[in-house]
């Protein structure tokens, strides 16, 4: 080990994540000797202290949930498929796309100072957006006030444009948090496959050569006209062979949610994602490059018809290396 | 006569099956009986109180939605700051923004003046730091979990929250001015590694 401090390893030897590590010995031993790392230790040991401390006077400190967000909660939890197709709306406008005022979206306070300071008006930037946001939970807040005056009757009345048949409104798309893909969607997994295939443990020869259909081309068939070049990237067979209970995986938004989730419990790249079924159930198929587990291996993930239902939660059914 | 509210004597997981039965306003109990922590938990790690409602409700209706996902291995208030949390660092790589600091246009009355200056520098600073870390140290640092408990929220082992908070801490002591060579804390990675 270099005499060099190094400030991630004392840290972590300051915060005890070294404890029972071989690296806590040898750290101890630097920090005896080595003049420089007393220093640095003393010093960040002092200062983290000072951290610790600050933060749990900021803990200390009672934020109590506004009234606007109360009402807006209990709101959305008496009429979550409208709710839901409302993440779905703020999601687009989080991405660019059409942002329109909801009926029930009652919240946060009104924040003059510091909106005022974001821009000029007319701009088009973050100030802009942020100010529209706050125009709109100041609106919001007459709608909360109703809510709390006259109950789930009023909430009843609002325009929710939903219920109607739309993917948005389905329970599982509810619980994706943003609707909108990530702007890496294209680049980590790039769509979806539809193999059609019915995946047994072990065997998931071919997966690896499938070519996904990108993203967009699957909105476009799905939304717009199906014979519009984009469309004609999307295989004609693959809509017939999806399992109907894969039909929340058609949006894009749907899919990230259940690749974050897998990502963040096994790690890696997504090489291809297969809407097919295992062992006679529909599933999500995922193929992962450079995963934390596998040995080194591609990893196949099945993941549930619930995958990114909750965030971070694959609804993992079966994982394994690829063969 | 005033009607006067009869607390809910169920516990969590009563609560939560009765949802799951049918029972319209067991959930809304449960999250009553929460949402003031949730409400903290969701605030300090967004750092901005329209991104902290908006994760809140999100979390809110996924928990509402998929209630039969809880498989009772963990406390039910543990589940739900899981999918808080999630909702919450979901909401931030894809915003793929680093977080506006809160405004001070609340709650001026619940701390004096200087505590108000420290708190809004610390809570600035906090929004500085990596997702990672700054979620351990919003869960075990600023409300007091325990590195065991924050790890069953965050799912990683009680090490890597260890190595996150011990590293966001340095990181912060530079952000904060606690070290006479803020340079040094620039230097200072995520989490180790090992633990993972």
């Amino acid at each position: 080990m270099s005499n060099r401090v190094d400030h991630d390893l004392l840290a972590d030897y300051v915060g005890g994540a070294l404890d029972g590590t071989p690296d806590a010995a040898e750290v101890r031993r630097l920090v005896d000797t080595d003049p420089d790392w007393a220093a640095a230790h003393d010093t960040l040991s002092a200062a983290m202290a000072s951290v610790s401390v600050d933060l749990r006077a900021l803990g200390s400190v009672v934020d109590p949930v506004p009234e606007a967000v109360v009402a807006r909660l209990d709101a959305a939890l008496r009429h979550p498929g409208s709710f839901a197709d409302e993440a779905s709306r703020r999601a687009d406008a989080a991405h660019g796309g059409p942002r329109p005022e909801v009926a029930g979206r009652a919240a946060g306070p009104a924040r003059p100072g510091g909106e005022r300071a974001a821009g000029g008006p007319g701009g088009t930037g973050p100030g802009r957006e942020r100010r529209r946001r706050t125009a709109r939970w100041a609106a919001g807040l007459s709608a909360a006030a109703a809510v709390i005056a006259f109950g789930i009757g009023v909430v009843a009345t609002f325009p929710t444009a939903t219920d109607s048949g739309s993917e948005s409104t389905a329970a599982g798309d509810a619980a994706a948090p943003a609707m909108a893909p990530s702007p890496e969607a294209g680049a980590d997994g790039g769509g979806v496959a539809s193999s059609g295939r019915d995946y047994r443990a072990g065997s998931f020869d071919g997966l690896a050569d499938l070519v996904p259909v990108p993203f967009a081309a699957s909105g476009e068939r799905s939304n717009r006209d199906q014979s519009g070049p984009k469309a004609a990237q999307v295989p004609p067979a693959d809509a017939a062979v999806v399992p109907p209970e894969l039909g929340r995986f058609r949006t894009p938004a749907a899919v990230e949610a259940c690749l974050d989730a897998i990502r963040r419990r096994f790690g890696g790249d997504v090489r291809v994602t297969d809407l097919a079924r295992y062992e006679g159930r529909p599933a999500v198929v995922v193929l992962l490059d450079t995963a934390a587990v596998g040995g080194g291996r591609p990893l196949v993930v099945v993941a549930g018809t619930r995958c990114g239902e909750i965030p971070g939660d694959p609804d993992e059914v079966y994982h394994a290396p690829l063969a | 006569l005033h009607a006067v509210p009869v607390e809910d004597l169920r516990d969590d997981v009563a609560l939560l099956r009765a949802h799951l039965a049918g029972d319209r306003d067991a959930f809304g109990t449960l999250v009553e009986r929460h949402r003031d922590r949730l409400w903290a938990v969701a605030l300090r790690t967004m750092g901005d109180r329209e991104d902290a409602a908006d994760a809140l409700q999100d979390a809110l209706l996924s928990a509402y939605r998929a209630a039969d996902r809880f498989r009772g291995d963990s406390a039910v208030t543990t589940w739900l700051h899981r999918i808080v949390v999630n909702a919450c660092l979901d909401r931030i790589r894809r915003q793929k923004v680093r977080p506006t600091v809160p405004l001070p246009e609340v709650d001026t009355t619940v701390a004096p003046a200087p505590d108000r200056e420290v708190r809004l520098d610390v809570q600035a600073a906090l929004a500085q730091l990596p997702v990672d870390q700054r979620s351990a140290l919003v869960l075990v640092d600023v409300y007091g979990y325990a590195v065991a408990e924050a790890a069953e929220i965050l799912e990683v082992a009680e090490g890597t929250i260890k190595s996150r908070c011990a590293r966001g801490r340095a990181r912060l002591a530079g952000l904060l001015g606690y070290l006479r060579n803020p340079a040094t804390s620039a230097s200072v990675g995520s989490e180790r590694e090992e633990g993972a």
